[in-house]
C-alpha cells in the first residue's frame, strides 16, 4: 500500500467498525461471486439475497437507517422474490451452462471484469476526498429519517413526480408484456355442442367429449397420452392442444415402455376395427382390454411377457 | 481504517457484476447481475453522504432503487415473454434479428 499515493478520506468511526466492515464486505463479496459462479438461477438469487442483505448492514452503518430498511423489504423482499417467481415459472430445473461458451469469451469478461476493479479500487486509493465524515444529526434520533424526508420532498418533488409516472408504466408495461391473446375465439357451450352435432352428421364422428390425458401407473400429468381404443394408436386428442402445438407431449415409450412396446404386438394382429368408425355393428366394446364378443387376448395386465406369448401361441 | 474501503468494496461488487452480466448466458442471471452493479453505485452514493455530511446522496440511493425496481418488472416480464414464445431464456439462443 506505501507504494501508492494514498489519498486522504475520512475515517470510520472505530474499531467496531471496520470488524464489521471486513466481515459483512467479505460475506458479500462471496455472495457477488456466488451469483456469478452458480449454475441454477436459483442459487444465484439465494447468494443474492446475501448481498443484499449486507448492503443494509453497510447502510446501518453508513448512517442511512431509511435506505437500509427500504434495502431490506423493497429489494430482499420484493425485487428478488419476483426473481424467485420468475424462476418458478419458467422452469426451477433450468440450469446455465456458462462453461459450454468458448473459452476465450469467458477470460475476456474475466479480464475486463479485474481490469475494471483494479482501475476503481487503485482510483479510490489515490483519492482526496475532504469531509466530515459523519453526518452532523444525532444518529439515534429520528432526525436523520424525517431530515431524509424533508430533503426528498422539498428539494426533489418534482423528481418524486416523474418517478410515480416511471412506476405506473413500469405496472402497465408488465401486465401488456405478460398479457396473452386467446388462441382462438372464444367457446361457448352452445355453440360447442352444435358444431359436435354439425361434425356428426357430416363424417359420423363420436359427438362425446374429448378423450381426457391417460392415467397410467408410471404417471398421470396432462402430458401422458391416452391411448384410443379402437384404432389401438396414441390418441392425439388426449394431450391439451398448447402441449401438442410446442411439441410438449410425451410419446408412450416415454410414458410407459411396456405399454408401447404391447401396443406395437397388438397392432400386428388385425383386430383393430373401429367400433364405430367402420361398418361394424357395436353390442359391447371390443376395445383393447376391455371385455366382450372378441375380446382382445392377455390384456388383463399389461405385461410385454403376457403378450408376447399370446402374440406366439397365435402365430401358432 | 478510512470510509474509502466502502468505495473499494462497492468497485469490487460493479465488477463482479459486469462479469456476471457478460460471462452468463441465462437473462435472468444477467439480470441478476445488473441488480449488483446498480447496489454498488447505491453503495458509493451512501458512503459519500456519510463522506460529505449531507443527505442528498441518500436521496439519490433512494431513487436508484426506484428505478432498479421498475426495471426489473420490466425486465423480468420481458423475459417471461420471451420464454412463451420461444420455451428458452438463453441470450445466445434468441438470434432472431441476426438470422
Amino acid at each position: 500500500m506505501s507504494l501508492l499515493p494514498m489519498g486522504a478520506w475520512p475515517q470510520m468511526s472505530g474499531t467496531g467498525e471496520a470488524v464489521l466492515f471486513w466481515i459483512v464486505g467479505s460475506l458479500m463479496v462471496c455472495g457477488a461471486l456466488g451469483v456469478l459462479l452458480f449454475r441454477k438461477a436459483a442459487y444465484a438469487v439465494l447468494s443474492m439475497v446475501v448481498v443484499m442483505v449486507g448492503m443494509a448492514i453497510l447502510f446501518f452503518a453508513l448512517e442511512a437507517p431509511f435506505n437500509a430498511s427500504v434495502q431490506v423489504i423493497v429489494y430482499t423482499g420484493a425485487i428478488l422474490m419476483l426473481f424467485l417467481f420468475v424462476i418458478m415459472m419458467i422452469g426451477l430445473g433450468a440450469t446455465d451452462g456458462y462453461l459450454e461458451q468458448r473459452r476465450g469469451f469467458i477470460w475476456a469478461g474475466v479480464l475486463f471484469g479485474g481490469a475494471l476493479a483494479v482501475l476503481l479500487v487503485s482510483a479510490v486509493v489515490i483519492s482526496t476526498v475532504p469531509g466530515p465524515g459523519q453526518i452532523a444529526d444525532d444518529p439515534y434520533s429520528n432526525v436523520p429519517v424525517t431530515a431524509l424526508a424533508v430533503n426528498l420532498f422539498q428539494e426533489h418533488w418534482l423528481t418524486i413526480q416523474v418517478v410515480a409516472a416511471l412506476l405506473i408504466t413500469a405496472a402497465v408495461g408488465a401486465v401488456l408484456l405478460t398479457h396473452s391473446d386467446n388462441l382462438g375465439p372464444k367457446l361457448s357451450q352452445r355453440s360447442v355442442a352444435k358444431a359436435r352435432m354439425m361434425l356428426y352428421k357430416k363424417t359420423g364422428r363420436h359427438v362425446g367429449q374429448m378423450p381426457p390425458p391417460g392415467v397410467w401407473a408410471t404417471g398421470n400429468a396432462v402430458d401422458n397420452p391416452a391411448i384410443a381404443g379402437d384404432t389401438l394408436e396414441v390418441s392425439e386428442e388426449s394431450i391439451p392442444r398448447v402441449l401438442r402445438l410446442r411439441g410438449l407431449e410425451k410419446p408412450m415409450g416415454q410414458v410407459s415402455p411396456q405399454v408401447a412396446e404391447a401396443l406395437r404386438l397388438a397392432r400386428t394382429d388385425d383386430r383393430s376395427v373401429s367400433p364405430w368408425g367402420g361398418k361394424v355393428e357395436v353390442k359391447q366394446s371390443k376395445a383393447w382390454g376391455m371385455r366382450g364378443d372378441g375380446a382382445p387376448t392377455g390384456m388383463l395386465q399389461m405385461h410385454f411377457e403376457d403378450t408376447a406369448t399370446e402374440e406366439t401361441e397365435e402365430a401358432k | 481504517m478510512s470510509l474509502a474501503f466502502y468505495i473499494a468494496l462497492a468497485g469490487i461488487l460493479f465488477s463482479i457484476g459486469a462479469v456476471t452480466v457478460v460471462v452468463r448466458k441465462s437473462v435472468i442471471i444477467s439480470l441478476l447481475g445488473v441488480e449488483l452493479m446498480l447496489n454498488s453505485a447505491s453503495l458509493v452514493f451512501i458512503t459519500f453522504s456519510r463522506v460529505l455530511g449531507d443527505y442528498s446522496g441518500q436521496v439519490m440511493a433512494f431513487f436508484v432503487m426506484i428505478v432498479a425496481a421498475a426495471e426489473v418488472v420490466v425486465g423480468l416480464s420481458i423475459v417471461v415473454a420471451i420464454f412463451k414464445s420461444r420455451a428458452t431464456t438463453d441470450l445466445d439462443q434468441n438470434v432472431a434479428l441476426r438470422k
